[in-house]
């Protein structure tokens, strides 16, 4: 019966499931049951494996306890294990930090990383990391979580049976050897970017000469790098830094959402537009694009225009700069309208203004459109400024030329043996049958994956790799600056760092750590003067996750006029244009749930993929949400739910990449569609822009699971906004409207504390980075698309977007909503059981175990923050469970939850200050949201000290509260929305 | 009893030349008799729903609230509203036998009896949803202060579903010793009217040895008098307690003023309508239409007429001061009522509680039967969608924009709906069956009203 | 007469009824007393008592974390490496080092998960571990010596006067915050 199963245990659900990550001491009996069979199993053959004392106390983490029943009470039992002898630097219950580097994606963020009883939990912006200066993505964030994806390898696999590292390094050499002997030997990996990585390809190069590494994108940048080549012969890479730039035009880039390094550009970025500290200066952005991008949602102005016209408004903007600069570039005529000519004069003609201080970027992967915008930023004399070239010696970019060329190698049988790692070809490439038949004609295969995934499945033999928090790595950051990874857990299951393999199958005995030490020293220590000692060196790199030296010298960059082409041939039928979601982007992320659960940023759709129509396309093909269509180009076509986006570029059909993956963990299994195969291989590259694609109504309706139905914000004063003028003169504006109303309640006792917190609403991006780290923070259940169709999201702080304007061109505003804590909470009156609260210090306490249920705290809330467990969200599989924060509990279902303003943050360090005999400080402690904010949107702090960052904005820059005229004194304030237009 | 006035322009309010032999004999027929067919298959039915009802309830415990169609917006739906519902329809019993006993109208003595009866099964309908709305409902005694560990941890006295707990409870205890006591000389006449000696002992013990002498009899109506007066202020508290978990929240639609009368009317309005529906069917089936009289049915129509106008005079009032007060969201809120997602609701509400009543003023209708079954049923599907329209269009579009969702209820809770259906059907059925649905010794004391026989009634 | 006898009788039945479930709630979830076996028969009284060893040397962790910690074999082994190295109890640790697994000791305080008490505040604030413990330097078994409950943290922390006590009249009933999150 269930009712009686759990009813005897009801307090328990609300607390078993904390209780056992509270500390490595202990376990309710409850989560015995909690266990796949064969896991404690598995776990020892890891320990037995390699019987080493660290890897044992990971493995202390998960043993589980025994139930038995006391005569004297009926309270279960349960066991208490410690260590057997500790980590000097393990205190139970205590965090540990350390400084990594993000492997999420390419960009290499400087991360810390949050260890409970050895075992990450948390990763945050590392903020002395020289690029990414503080800020995490939501990707990096939920990297976290992948580590525990119960998906993973658990040992290496020999044609699929379950094998020992032993066996595989007693058996590979040998078939490299004959293969070697037989043909080519390729290594495909994603973007290299460790020099010693690269040093470790080296060593297996000399062992096995025959052989080539072709690292793949599948959303590449091969044009953009392959362009400097041509217009500045260098080989290079570009380092971008908009911490000198007014004017900054991008042309179908999301610089802010997904393009190259995110992150970084959001630190500058909001810099460069707090009118409070630039003034005049404000960074003006204009953003040409047919997507409806994170980035174009920020613009001060944005021309929307069908995804072919991106090249052609880059032919007109390039003759523009030219011709003010009076040098003359060559190409064909244009094919531009009117209209759109004049809004590119325009731009140009402020570019010119900001010569020197300006930035163009482009998103297109073909090299003429990149070759366009290296000769306006050569114009613009922005080289060497805005943007940097870094030679890419230490680099090994994705070149889709080579790839092509490797795939017909595999096809005609000149491969023999295929390695991949962080590459999945077999799930991108765009021809998935010509793959398949180049992948049956190679007699060796290797995959490196730490999860399955569609190339690994072909595999015969799998050597799974660690995950990034499992290993040690470097990373070449350009202009001297190097990344250091290193471990924050011994691997939770039988895997090996790639690298560790191919030094084992170059017969080297160095194991990667000591590889890398060996190549720093020769390499990277010899370019510093601070420290004399190689490890005084490599402590600091490693204590700081990184290190800055001497720039190698390189070769200059010297630029020759290009000849360009934009023909893409006559428009017909609609343009289609492929982009990355800002959760899942190419796909490799497909199986971590919190990124499939992520509102998009714009549609605030989780969970799919589906076709994107501006409405007058929209309404001209008869289509409306929902409805089916079939997306035709050529022989291939794809059947998509559509989405009406307003600001899309009219004629043009936007589809996301990376869903519709067939082998992953089943996270990822079916979800969405796999757009990919519409990338076409043309002038040297894959293009994800096409033209002559047709639409058809298909039969059928899909609902689509939306977090936001209703986007605009009928004439209410939600997101106020002003111009940059307004916000330069003491504008009235941005001062509160509202004078301090009476109160029916007697006011609160002023405690030592009063902490408050300002959101920015014009440095806010909606890059939804706090929404994931608040999710990892505060162990907020994902629900999946049935619930989230249902409108029972969970997150504690949500994005509202709203759009205003017209359809075809709308402003949108990005305002993110977590609780208000209210002085005079509504909530909070109406809680029967008094589960909800007003704390001393000002916060608006959610007491989950006191909590019953009625909901009717959530219905008195006019933020509509609270959000309620509808079942037990919390029950993750047993490794999931791994990446909770011991510090909160998981609530149970029936209890209600919300933003606590991230209590445990604020008792560590009200705890910290206590020990140390003061009071609480600012920077005692950062909340999650403000933490990962990579545009230092959020502040937060004691409103109490007339010092704390907080207190001073609001004081100097009028904030506002929502809804004030409810009278209700929300402790959250908005700093209104600046525009420079 | 008290003294019937002698009057020869009054209608009687027992048809028929009835002795008190009569009297005593009709009403204790069904119930010494062999139940009827018809009787038997109503129970089964009704019996039905309440098992389904109760395997739903099972469910929805065990597997979690979230079986129902409620979201992040909409946390109150069906549940509330079967909640306010059902305490209505419980206002119509203690209304009758209290407030109309001390204004002395002395056709209320052959309904209230029933009608009381249906509060109290009422009452019960009623509070089980606060208990099942909640998400962890075996935790539902910490609703109540009681001497525990926590510090003490006391209930938010604030709260009004605090509130509500305190007013149900002292509600229903009241009914259900009011009801109780006007069952005592019925059940000394039951005793001494059955024939087993089983009955004759049970009956003794609950009519605590009554014996009929005038003291007792002077002794029971000073009681009478005053649980009547204790029961009237609560006919008028309990709805404006239910009304308040509404007005003193910050939601447009659901803040107003106004709420505590309109929500007392709106109970006698549904509350009398019910009477009717029960009472025009069993006195049908029942055959004690000389008891229960057209103009018995009459009066109700009148009392339905007249509540029903406030309802409606509140209806626009609400919008009056939604456009009145200036306030935006007041205002959205309203026009969203009317033409929104939900103005089917509206509509419906609209039609059944206003416009339709109107139908009332027409004698002809009014005095056929089947009409006024048809138009009592219709005031009640009007009064549950009057509680749904306040409770459900008010949050789903609130304040925030992006947060509006709508609402559409599961199978799941439509079956818990029915479930209590059935739970109030059946204690109604077995009411009928086993104990006097007439207040016999009340009869006998209006027997002679309105037939111009000026003599003194007494019991007999 | 009679009557009234029997009527009080009643009455002071109920009365005790009420009583004694007033009385047996407060009981629910209190394990008081608990004093369970343990896989090795270790004694406070022996540590702590006789040889005066000091709770901290052992619980280290009290000092720093939340968790006073059960400590590490291997500092049991730091003296019985030495002493009383043939006993049967000391050859559990051995044993358990060997083969790599830790002794699974029966835990005797046991919070639930949603209170977050931390030992390091409360040793900083030189509260006594037998204020809480009781006299474990005597205790040959380990017992929990108080109730644990909310409101004896509650009692304690009015006395010290840094917890408000329980105001009706408005909402808050205290900083919840401080211990539930």
């Amino acid at each position: 019966m269930p009712l009686l199963k759990w009813m005897g245990t009801m307090d328990d659900r609300i607390i078993d499931a904390p209780k056992y990550w509270q500390s490595i001491e202990g376990q309710p009996v409850s989560d015995a049951d909690e266990f796949p069979s064969g896991f404690v199993e598995e776990i020892f053959e890891v320990v037995n494996a390699n019987k080493s004392r660290r890897e044992f106390l990971t493995v202390l983490g998960f043993s589980v306890a025994i139930p038995a029943l006391t005569s004297c009470h009926k309270i279960p039992v349960t066991k208490a294990l410690g260590f057997l002898n500790r980590e000097e630097d393990t205190v139970p219950g205590v965090a540990n930090w350390y400084a990594s580097t993000c492997g999420g994606c390419e960009a290499a963020c400087g991360l810390l990383v949050k260890t409970r009883e050895g075992r990450p939990i948390k990763v945050e912006g590392n903020p002395d990391s020289p690029h990414s200066r503080g800020g995490v993505c939501a990707v990096g964030q939920a990297t976290v979580l992948s580590l525990y994806d119960s998906s993973r390898f658990i040992q290496p696999l020999a044609e699929g049976q379950p094998t020992t590292w032993a066996a595989i390094d007693g058996k590979i050499p040998e078939l490299l050897r004959t293969a070697n002997s037989q043909g080519k030997i390729v290594l495909i990996t994603g973007r290299v970017s460790s020099p010693s990585t690269l040093a470790v390809i080296a060593k297996f190069r000399a062992k096995y000469p025959n052989f080539e590494h072709i690292p793949y994108e599948p959303f590449s940048y091969s044009a953009l790098f392959e362009s400097f080549e041509k217009t500045h012969g260098l080989s290079a890479i570009p380092n971008y830094s908009l911490s000198d730039v007014d004017t900054l035009v991008s042309v179908g880039a999301d610089f802010l959402g997904s393009w190259y390094g995110p992150v970084a550009f959001a630190k500058d970025y909001s810099a460069q537009r707090d009118v409070s500290k630039r003034k005049g200066a404000m960074l003006r952005h204009v953003q040409v694009e047919a997507l409806m991008s994170v980035a174009g949602s920020n613009a001060d102005l944005r021309v929307p225009v069908a995804a072919g016209d991106e090249t052609h408004v880059l032919a007109a903007l390039v003759r523009e700069i030219s011709t003010l600069s009076g040098r003359s570039i060559e190409f064909p005529a244009l094919q531009l309208d009117a209209g759109l000519l004049t809004a590119v004069r325009a731009i140009a003609a402020d570019l010119w203004k900001a010569k020197g201080k300006s930035l163009v970027l482009s998103g297109s992967n073909r090299v003429d459109d990149q070759m366009a915008v290296n000769a306006i930023n050569e114009l613009l004399g922005n080289m060497g400024r805005s943007v940097k070239l870094v030679a890419a010696t230490e680099f090994a970019v994705a070149s889709d030329t080579r790839f092509e060329n490797l795939v017909s190698e595999m096809v005609g049988g000149k491969i023999s043996a295929l390695l991949s790692i962080d590459a999945n070809p077999g799930y991108a490439y765009y021809a998935p049958e010509r793959w398949k038949s180049g992948v049956s004609k190679v007699p060796l295969q290797i995959s490196f994956a730490d999860a399955p995934n569609e190339t690994s499945k072909s595999a015969h033999y799998i050597c799974p790799g660690n995950h990034f928090l499992e290993s040690w790595n470097d990373h070449a950051l350009g202009s001297g600056k190097y990344g250091l990874t290193q471990p924050t857990i011994q691997p939770l299951r039988a895997t090996r760092m790639f690298q560790e393999s191919l030094l084992r199958w170059a017969g080297e005995t160095l194991d990667y750590y000591d590889f890398i030490r060996s190549h720093w020293k020769a390499q990277i220590f010899s370019r510093q003067r601070r420290q004399l000692l190689f490890e005084g060196f490599w402590s600091q790199a490693v204590h700081d996750g990184g290190i800055d030296v001497v720039e190698a010298s390189h070769a200059k960059a010297t630029f020759k006029n290009p000849r360009l082409n934009f023909d893409l041939g006559k428009r017909e039928g609609l343009d289609l244009i492929l982009y990355q979601k800002t959760g899942i982007r190419d796909g490799r992320h497909a199986n971590n749930p919190w990124l499939h659960e992520l509102p998009d940023p714009i549609t605030k759709v989780t969970w799919d993929n589906y076709a994107q129509l501006a409405p007058e396309t929209a309404s001209k093909n008869g289509v409306k949400t929902g409805d089916m269509i079939s997306i035709q180009k050529g022989t291939i076509h794809l059947s998509l739910p559509v989405l009406v986006q307003p600001g899309l570029g009219t004629n043009t059909v936007a589809v996301a990449v990376g869903y519709g993956r067939s082998e992953c963990g089943k996270a990822g299994v079916g979800v969405g569609k796999n757009s990919y195969p519409f990338v076409a291989f043309a002038e040297g590259n894959y293009q994800r822009i096409q033209r002559g694609v047709q639409i058809t109504k298909a039969s059928g309706h899909y609902e689509l699971a939306l977090t936001q139905t209703h986007h605009v914000m009928e004439g209410r004063d939600l997101v106020r906004e002003v111009s940059k003028a307004e916000a330069l003169s003491t504008a009235t504006a941005l001062h509160s409207t509202q004078k301090e109303q009476p109160s029916m309640w007697p006011e609160h006792k002023p405690g030592e504390n009063r902490w408050g917190m300002a959101i920015d609403l014009s440095k806010c991006t909606g890059c939804s980075a706090c929404v994931i780290s608040c999710q990892a923070e505060n162990n907020v259940p994902v629900v999946g698309r049935e619930e989230v169709l249902k409108r029972r999201e969970m997150h504690w702080i949500r994005l509202d977007r709203y759009y205003s304007g017209n359809e075809s061109n709308p402003s949108v505003v990005h305002q993110p909503i977590l609780c208000q804590h209210c002085e005079n909470a509504p909530c909070e009156t109406v809680c029967p059981v008094l589960a909800t609260v007003h704390s001393s210090d000002g916060l608006n306490q959610q007491v989950y175990n006191r909590c019953v249920g009625t909901r009717y705290c959530a219905n008195n809330c006019p933020y509509k923050v609270r959000r309620f467990n509808w079942f037990e969200y919390s029950q993750d599989d047993a490794w999931g469970r791994m990446a909770l924060n011991p510090d909160i509990v998981v609530r149970s279902r029936g209890v209600m939850e919300k933003c606590s303003f991230c209590i445990q943050r604020i008792q560590e360090g009200r705890l910290k200050a206590k020990k140390e005999g003061r009071k609480v400080a600012e920077g005692d402690f950062k909340v999650a949201c403000q933490q990962s904010c990579p545009s230092d949107a959020i502040v937060f702090g004691d409103l109490a000290d007339p010092d704390s960052k907080v207190a001073k904005l609001l004081e100097h820059q009028k904030g506002y509260q929502l809804l004030e005229e409810l009278n209700v004194r929300p402790r959250v304030s908005f700093l209104p929305k600046v525009r420079n237009p | 009893m008290s003294h019937s006035p002698v009057s020869s322009h009054r209608k009687p309010l027992v048809i028929g030349d009835k002795s008190y032999g009569d009297v005593t004999h009709d009403v204790l027929r069904p119930i010494e008799a062999r139940p009827t067919k018809g009787w038997y298959v109503c129970l089964m039915v009704a019996a039905t729903c309440l098992v389904f009802g109760v395997a739903t309830v099972w469910y929805q415990i065990a597997t979690g609230i979230g079986t129902w169609g409620l979201n992040k917006t909409v946390g109150w739906a069906w549940d509330i509203t079967n909640f306010v519902f059902w305490v209505g329809i419980g206002h119509a019993g203690t209304l009758i036998s209290a407030i109309l006993l001390l204004f002395r109208q002395k056709w209320r003595t052959s309904i209230n009896r029933a009608a009381e009866a249906m509060t109290i099964f009422a009452v019960i309908c009623a509070a089980i949803f606060p208990v099942i709305h909640m998400g962890r409902p075996w935790l539902a005694f910490w609703m109540f202060p009681y001497p525990n560990t926590r510090g003490p941890l006391w209930v938010n006295f604030r709260s009004p579903l605090l509130w509500d707990v305190f007013a149900i409870s002292t509600y229903f205890t009241i009914s259900l010793v009011f009801w109780y006591i006007g069952l005592i000389p019925d059940l000394a006449t039951m005793r001494d009217h059955s024939s087993s000696a089983f009955k004759r002992k049970l009956f003794g013990v609950f009519s605590l040895g009554w014996n009929g002498s005038a003291r007792t009899w002077a002794r029971y109506e000073t009681l009478c008098l005053i649980l009547a007066g204790l029961a009237t202020p609560l006919v008028v508290s309990v709805h404006s307690i239910v009304s308040m978990d509404f007005a003193t929240a910050v939601i447009p639609g659901w803040h107003a003023t106004l709420f505590p009368p309109y929500f007392v009317a709106g109970a006698v309005f549904s509350g009398f309508a019910m009477v009717l529906t029960l009472m025009i069917l069993t006195r049908k089936v029942m055959k004690l239409d000389s008891y229960i009289t057209d103009s018995h049915l009459q009066m109700m129509c009148k009392v339905l007429q007249l509540t029903g106008l406030m309802v409606a005079l509140a209806y626009s009032t609400e919008f009056f001061m939604a456009w009145y007060s200036g306030n935006a969201y007041e205002r959205f809120v309203f026009i969203n009522r009317a033409t929104g997602p939900f103005a089917w609701a509206f509509w419906t509400m609209v039609t059944c509680n206003v416009v339709l009543p109107q139908l009332l003023w027409i004698k002809r209708l009014r005095l056929n039967v089947m009409f006024l079954l048809g138009m009592s049923i219709i005031v009640n599907i009007g009064m549950w969608f009057e509680r749904f329209v306040i409770i459900t269009t008010s949050i789903h579009r609130d304040y925030l924009p992006s947060s509006w969702a709508d609402y559409s209820p599961t199978w799941v809770e439509k079956a818990t709906f029915l479930g209590t259906f059935g739970l109030f059907f059946t204690c109604f059925l077995l009411f009928l069956r086993f104990l006097p649905m007439i207040a016999i010794s009340e009869v006998k004391g209006v027997l002679h009203y309105g037939k111009g026989l000026g003599k003194e009634v007494t019991h007999g | 007469m009679k009557k009234i006898v029997t009527g009080l009788l009643v009455l002071t039945v109920i009365g005790l009824f009420v009583e004694l479930a007033a009385v047996q709630a407060k009981k629910i979830g209190n394990t008081q007393g608990y004093e369970p076996d343990q896989p090795i028969s270790f004694s406070h009284k022996i540590h702590a008592g006789e040889n005066k060893i000091n709770c901290r040397y052992c619980h280290f962790a009290s000092e720093r974390g939340r968790i006073a910690g059960i400590p590490p074999t291997q500092l049991c082994m730091n003296c019985h490496d030495q002493v009383r190295k043939d006993s049967p109890e000391i050859a559990k640790l051995r044993e358990a080092i060997a083969d790599q697994r830790p002794i699974e000791w029966v835990r005797v305080h046991e919070l639930p998960a949603f209170v977050y008490f931390n030992h390091s505040e409360h040793v900083r604030a030189e509260v006594n571990c037998q204020e809480c413990h009781g006299p474990v330097e005597s205790m040959t078994r380990m017992r929990q010596h108080s109730s644990l409950t909310m409101g004896w943290c509650l009692d304690c922390h009015r006395n010290m006067g840094n917890a408000p006590p329980h105001d009706i009249k408005t909402a808050t009933g205290g900083d919840c915050a401080r211990c539930h999150y």
